[in-house]
């Protein structure tokens, strides 16, 4: 109960509530802009968490994480763009409904209400089952930690979206970089070429705001040549839903919730998987599919409700195993890990006012992105029209002036630049990113508890085999790792029958 | 016009040489396991290796599907790539200047340079927004905050 007032008193104090209202405001923005990702929002605010207090700082970034997958929705209905792929679903039915019908209130109400729906019910279920998964995690020992960290690498044939082996490669990247340093164990000097900078390890903070945000910069640049920006000039009438559409949308926005919080726990998916997947669903289940394509309110509210819904369902193995799901998840474990709170069994024991903290932060952020969507819905139809020659540059200097406050270090500017130039180039060459970071964050957790499971066991590698949760675990890693390799054949097979 | 094969190749070997140089300096820190637990080596040893089995993987998978790697273009010598190579150039520019002439004045040229290069004609508008821009940052970073950020060489000289 004291853990509850606890959080109730961080949430809600003024400084942390403005700021969770900042970071929604600034994650609607984002989300809204196409070209912005919510990983690049997530990249360029996390130096600020460092400035504004270490909760206070998180709760931000909870309110820009669900603020922008929200705010995808905006433009995926108005300009047929989805600001984030979370949203690509809703221009299904969407942008027929508020063009081709000439109904845009009545299409990003419909989206407001179920982005709203979805967040709360996954957070409500984040609530509910994340205790209960901690509690089964607390029994896990060095052997089930190195499997865990094993199985949340080998995430990374999921998250990666060029080629999977490309993939792999940028994620044992991540894990080397984290071993520069002191070897925790023996002391020693690693990789270090002699330097001082070096000899404390490489920050996180540099290469993700370089792969996240400043090889975005240089993404949109290269769009942006041939490409005409599209101009919202829109009127929006009434921007809360009717009754009969919410009667109509209810039975969709509960499935759509369970099957986007259900996504969310299993690491590799995302809000995309989500709201497709829901999207379908709701197609299967309707009456009468016929409208569905053409403007369906069922179709907004699938898909809204379930991109968002995943946000909650995300966080319960963030929060109780610390594996990352995607690269927001990933940001945000890192962001987590900073400032003290390591995600996991033992957060629920050690900092169960932190873990409160979060869960109330997700709810009011979830609350709060519904109030502006109905609120300031006519304003942040307009973001969409800010020209990119002002903003790509001044996110450029965002990306620079954010590196240098975390450390206050010329060298970590340094290699954000160079984090962000290479990371152009792995995109271009089909290069996952967020194998990189998912590496960095999982890399020391993995080398830890690896060697600690050997010492453990006088250095016999069948430690890993004795116990049978670790065993099973890294048997799903391994399937998970080689599944680009049967996942075609499966295919074929059940496709021949 | 460069193809996914060539660039597949180039990755391979990029990766076996950083895989074989890690795998070589993480050998001299020591791999073998004792009772105290293995050596200061021995996981990014097993890294090395990681990353040379992951540079053949993908050479045999080019190999194996050369035709269809070879068919897809990968676009690096477009206009906009050459506009975003120049952005690039600008970016680490701006990181040198920092050095020099400090955050806010390197930052001011550096929005004017970007946003003119980008296509913004309207030369009030580029130089009303990079000073309402670095106003708010000011406000916001040395009053509110109370960080400083770079300061220009000659400043603290």
């Amino acid at each position: 109960m004291d853990a509850i007032i606890a959080a109730f008193s961080q949430v809600f104090s003024i400084y942390n509530f403005l700021l969770l209202v900042l970071g929604t405001v600034v994650g609607i923005f984002i989300g809204a802009m196409p070209g912005l990702s919510v990983n690049m929002g997530l990249a360029l605010l996390f130096p600020i968490t460092f400035t504004v207090g270490g909760l206070g700082g998180i709760i931000m970034l909870l309110g820009i994480y669900c603020g922008a997958i929200y705010g995808g929705s905006i433009t995926a209905i108005l300009l047929k763009t989805p600001g984030t792929p979370a949203s690509a679903a809703t221009t299904l039915d969407g942008y027929p409904m508020a063009i081709i019908n000439g109904q845009p209130g009545r299409a990003l109400s419909i989206s407001t209400t179920a982005s709203t729906f979805g967040g709360v019910f996954s957070v409500v279920c984040l609530i509910l089952f994340a205790p209960m998964l901690a509690k089964i995690a607390l029994q896990f020992s060095k052997p089930e930690y190195f499997a865990l960290a094993v199985f949340g690498i080998s995430m990374v044939t999921s998250v990666s979206s060029g080629s999977v082996l490309k993939g792999i490669v940028g994620c044992i990247v991540g894990l080397w970089i984290a071993t520069i340093g002191l070897d925790a164990m023996s002391g020693m000097e690693r990789f270090t070429l002699g330097t001082l900078y070096l000899s404390g390890g490489v920050s996180f903070m540099p290469i993700l705001i370089g792969l996240f945000a400043l090889t975005q910069v240089f993404v949109n640049c290269e769009e942006s040549v041939g490409t005409k920006q599209q101009k919202s000039d829109i009127k929006i009438d009434s921007v809360l839903p009717s009754c009969a559409d919410v009667k109509l949308t209810l039975p969709t926005l509960v499935r759509s919730s369970a099957i986007g919080t259900f996504i969310g726990c299993v690491p590799g998916t995302g809000g995309d998987i989500g709201s497709w997947i829901s999207y379908n669903q709701a197609k299967v289940w309707a009456k009468d599919s016929s409208q569905f394509g053409k403007g369906d309110p069922r179709g907004i509210a699938a898909s809204e409700s379930g991109n968002n819904s995943v946000v909650g369902g995300a966080f319960i193995p963030v929060l109780t195993l610390g594996i990352p799901g995607d690269g927001a998840t990933a940001i945000i474990l890192g962001a987590l890990m900073v400032h003290g709170i390591q995600p996991g069994p033992l957060l629920f024991v050690n900092n169960p006012a932190g873990v409160y903290t979060i869960f109330l932060g997700l709810l009011a952020a979830n609350l709060l992105m519904g109030a502006f969507g109905f609120s300031f819905i006519r304003m942040f139809a307009r973001v969409v029209n800010i020209p990119r020659q002002i903003l790509l540059p001044i996110i450029a200097v965002m990306a620079i002036m954010g590196t240098y406050s975390y450390n206050n270090s010329m060298p970590d500017v340094a290699i954000m630049v160079c984090a962000g130039i290479v990371g152009y180039f792995m995109h271009k060459s089909g290069m996952s990113v967020p194998g990189v970071i998912i590496g960095i964050i999982l890399g020391k957790l993995a080398e830890e508890n690896f060697t600690g499971s050997l010492m453990m066991s006088d250095g016999s590698a069948v430690v890993f085999l004795e116990h049978p949760l670790c065993a099973v675990l890294l048997f799903l890693s391994a399937l998970s790792l080689f599944s680009p390799m049967y996942r075609p054949m499966l295919r074929k097979l059940f496709e021949n029958r | 016009m460069a193809n996914m094969k060539n660039c597949n190749l180039c990755i391979a070997a990029l990766t076996a040489v950083v895989g074989a140089s890690i795998a070589v300096t993480s050998y001299g820190y020591g791999i073998g396991v004792t009772e105290f637990g293995p050596g200061a080596g021995f996981w990014p040893f097993i890294l090395g290796v990681a990353l040379l089995l992951n540079a053949a993987a993908i050479f045999l998978d080019t190999m194996l599907n050369l035709k269809s790697y070879a068919d897809e273009v990968v676009v690096l010598r477009s206009p906009g790539c050459f506009k975003a190579y120049k952005l690039m150039a600008m970016v680490v520019a701006y990181a040198v200047l920092i050095y020099v002439l400090g955050f806010y004045i390197a930052s001011f040229l550096f929005l004017a340079a970007a946003m003119r290069f980008l296509g913004l004609e309207k030369k009030l508008l580029i130089l009303a927004v990079s000073l309402i821009f670095l106003g708010i940052v000011w406000l916001l970073f040395a009053k509110a905050l109370h960080i400083t950020l770079p300061r220009p060489i000659f400043w603290e000289g």
